[in-house]
């Protein structure tokens, strides 16, 4: 058996479809594998339904890399973080720095504090930011709030939700440039004027003949923690830029990081395949093979009934059934092997039917094999590798239908899959308004992944069905 | 077998794979309380009707109440309503073989019927042009390059046919139009984003008729594009296989033309599996037109499908899964009658 499956797989290896075929599908388990173990997933798809985390994206952002291609540079959404800060004895503040290249201005910043513990007075903490020229401004003051009666230190604050201070929108900023801009530029401009305009456009800009125009280069992000007494600790402490790029795979409509979506379609879409491919092909295997061997009345019986399925329209029927009974995913599996496995039962029966008449089974009947014995030693092993090749080659066709079902809006929600992406990018316009990073990426994906199995399996063509070995070397 | 009997035979078994869809379709939609839902919507609506009836003649509005409650008694009666599901089993399946399904939720007809067998009469005929006409290019491109390719296997045209091939099946159908529109529409702008007609549609007929070709283009391209390689490479093993058989061999030895045996010898042998693999690619393409109209938003049933997803109708989905099977069955039908006609054993 070893030698046969080393003489397989060398069959398997001298197509060059085998080979790209399986270096692609080694490329897509790993990929899965790492999303599966290396990230929380269940973290990462809760967070994707939850507001919470890509509020501060940018709406329908265009990649970082666009910049590498176009004239004209977008900024690109950076966040600045500080884990584990400690804001204690000699060092009362920390400091974050920016480069800002760009000719656009961020459309908003904002800082968030994260888990909180203090002993002592409560602190108050001020954001300074000093500018590329020298001069520095007062962003943001966070008052924390005192112990409540009863509560001993350390006291534990914004442990729930991060604190979020919404800096562009701030009156007491917006005040604070107005009067910079008044000492240093001599440039009389009203805080209402700013916080119209957008305060970090004063902030990132400098005056130049009566205009503002972007002032690169390195900004400095100050935390400083005011206190009497005692200590302060923060878990995390982000600033973020935003711009209109993101990241390397850009945002959706609502502001979603594309990039996680499309990393955790990855196991998903291979799991729904493979998963429901390997249980279609048992079913539909196992009944051709009793179908087949046993003849009379159960062959008849089953012939009709995949008959009979199979003249189903499918995906209408599939529509109807994920609508009525919900989109979850087990519900979507199972729709798909309920009206699946016909065509694999007519094919597989009419090989049993020729394997039945063979000498080796006749003699294995004659002396007095069993029915049972018959099926799992002489006729199974014949039609293993065929049931292999078809579990391969049925995987893209569920792939794709689930992505298909997705489109239409019956994916199951709590699971990004690329079809859903699709779905909103297509139900937002994307489409109508050229957001191509959003439109192309999933579908690709979802090619490439289909390409891979249908390349497997034209590799494995030669190995199990020897016949055509000649004609593809030709 | 005479054709006749044949013809019935078929005709016979397709009829009871619609009325095993149907029945299949009534019990689940019995079972999981969507017919509860239809059924008393369509009561909701024809109680507020009498009740504007006859509010010009009762004042009164204890008597009025009365009146309409008791209405509605008498129809949740003869609706069936007070009764479990599957005892009103036979009454709803004949309801959506009538189509009498009541009011959709939101969708309408071009002059503002809401009443689904409208909406569903005025759509059916787009989706049919559509996908017949897809299918009928697809399998005119497939069969004559097929066929040429066939004799010459090995050759570029025929790898590059089945890189296509496989292609065909990996790339979705629905993708490709949102690539299309992408490219053609948004970028060069040589093509509408989707839709029947321009807004406002031209009066006279003959730019009427281009203006919907015009239309169409995009969206029968994509379906044509993602079938035809897989047609192409059906028909060249097909018409392979057979050239390679003695009585070809065997024509061609006796000097017969090589045109002759092509028409003669080869095509009339491999023209019945070539229809049957049209019959069975049928279904697939059916499905795949909910989702290319869909994208194009061309007004037909399959876009129709989409939105009573979003809108959650389910009366309309029930009924756009019988019409969509009954399109399958009708085509079925014609393409088994062409069977007879290519097929002369069946004849005897």
């Amino acid at each position: 058996m070893s030698i046969k499956l080393e003489g397989g797989f060398k069959i398997f290896w001298s197509t060059w479809t085998g080979r790209v075929g399986l270096a692609l599908l080694i490329i897509l388990t790993g990929v899965s594998l790492y999303t599966v173990t290396a990230l929380p997933v269940a973290e990462i798809s809760s967070q994707w339904n939850n507001p919470q985390y890509w509020v501060d994206y940018p709406k329908s952002g265009p990649p970082a890399w666009v910049n590498l291609f176009s004239e004209k540079k977008l900024l690109e959404t950076t966040t600045l973080i500080a884990s584990s800060v400690q804001l204690s004895g000699n060092t009362k503040s920390i400091d974050l720095l920016y480069d800002y290249r760009a000719d656009t201005y961020p459309s908003y910043l904002t800082l968030a504090v994260e888990k909180l513990r203090y002993t002592g007075t409560p602190p108050v903490l001020v954001l300074t930011i000093v500018r590329p020229d020298g001069y520095s401004v007062e962003a943001a003051r966070l008052t924390v709030p005192p112990p409540r009666p009863g509560e001993s230190p350390p006291i534990l604050r914004f442990e729930q939700a991060p604190e979020r201070i919404l800096i562009s929108s701030s009156d007491e900023f917006a005040r604070n440039l107005a009067q910079l801009y008044g000492d240093r530029f001599d440039m009389l401009v009203s805080p209402n004027r700013i916080l119209q305009e957008g305060p970090q456009r004063y902030l990132m800009g400098t005056p130049r003949e009566d205009s503002i125009t972007p002032l690169n280069g390195v900004y400095r992000f100050t935390l400083t923690a005011i206190q009497s007494t005692g200590e302060t600790s923060i878990e995390r402490v982000r600033i973020l830029i935003g711009g209109e790029a993101y990241g390397v795979m850009g945002t959706d409509v609502i502001g979603r990081d594309l990039a996680t979506g499309l990393l955790l379609g990855f196991p998903i879409s291979l799991f729904i395949g493979v998963i429901t491919s390997v249980i279609v092909t048992g079913i539909g295997a196992t009944l051709g093979l009793v179908s087949g061997y046993m003849g009379g009345r159960i062959d008849n019986i089953i012939q009709r009934l995949a008959d009979f399925v199979n003249n189903i329209p499918l995906l209408p029927i599939l529509i109807f059934l994920v609508f009525s009974f919900g989109a979850k995913l087990w519900i979507i599996i199972f729709a798909f092997v309920a009206f699946g496995w016909p065509g694999l039962t007519i094919v597989t029966r009419s090989i049993v039917l020729q394997l039945r008449e063979t000498q080796f089974i006749e003699s294995a009947r004659a002396v007095g094999a069993s029915r049972l014995r018959i099926l799992a030693r002489h006729i199974f092993p014949h039609i293993a590798p065929f049931i292999i090749a078809q579990i391969i080659f049925f995987t893209p066709s569920f792939i794709l239908l689930e992505a298909a079902l997705s489109f239409l809006g019956l994916g199951d929600p709590s699971l990004p899959t690329w079809g859903q992406i699709l779905e909103l990018g297509f139900r937002s316009a994307a489409v109508y308004l050229g957001y191509w990073w959003w439109i192309l990426p999933p579908g690709i994906l979802i090619i490439i992944t289909s390409l891979t199995f249908v390349m497997i399996s034209l590799g494995l063509e030669p190995v199990v069905n020897p016949r055509v070995r000649g004609r593809t070397r030709a | 077998m005479g054709i006749y009997t044949r013809l019935a035979l078929k005709a016979l078994s397709l009829i009871l794979v619609l009325f095993g869809v149907l029945f299949f379709v009534v019990v689940i939609f019995g079972a999981t309380g969507l017919s509860d839902r239809v059924l008393s919507s369509i009561i909701n609506e024809e109680v507020r009707l009498y009740r504007q009836s006859i509010a010009g003649q009762i004042h009164d509005t204890q008597a009025l109440e009365e009146a309409v409650a008791k209405y509605r008694r008498e129809l949740i009666r003869s609706y069936g309503l007070d009764r479990p599901w599957y005892e009103r089993l036979p009454n709803m399946l004949l309801r959506v073989i009538t189509l009498d399904l009541g009011r959709a939720r939101l969708a309408q007809t071009f002059t503002g019927s809401n009443r689904i067998s409208d909406i569903i009469m005025e759509r059916l005929p787009n989706t049919v042009i559509l996908v017949s006409t897809a299918i009928a290019i697809n399998f005119l491109i497939g069969i004559f390059l097929g066929v040429r390719i066939a004799t010459r296997p090995g050759s570029r045209l025929d790898r590059a046919a089945s890189f296509l091939s496989a292609i065909s099946y990996a790339v979705p159908t629905w993708w490709l139009g949102i690539l299309f529109i992408l490219i053609f529409a948004f970028y060069l702008k040589f093509f509408p984003y989707g839709g029947l007609y321009s807004s406002p549609p031209p009066s006279e007929p003959l730019l009427r008729a281009l203006d919907v070709i015009w239309h169409a283009a995009l969206p029968i391209s994509v379906l044509v594009i993602v079938n035809v390689g897989l047609t192409i490479y059906v028909t060249r093993t097909i018409v392979l296989n057979i050239a390679q058989e003695d009585f070809v061999q065997v024509a061609r030895v006796k000097g017969l033309p090589e045109n002759l045996v092509n028409r003669r010898y080869i095509m009339r042998v491999a023209a019945p599996p070539i229809l049957t693999n049209i019959i069975l690619g049928l279904a697939g393409s059916i499905g795949g037109a909910i989702l290319t109209e869909t994208v194009f938003t061309w007004p037909g049933m399959g876009t129709l499908f989409f939105e009573a997803i979003v809108q959650s109708d389910e009366a309309l989905i029930l009924s756009l899964v019988y019409m969509f099977t009954l399109v399958y069955v009708v085509a079925r039908f014609i393409l088994e009658v062409l069977y007879i006609v290519v097929d002369p054993r069946v004849r005897i």
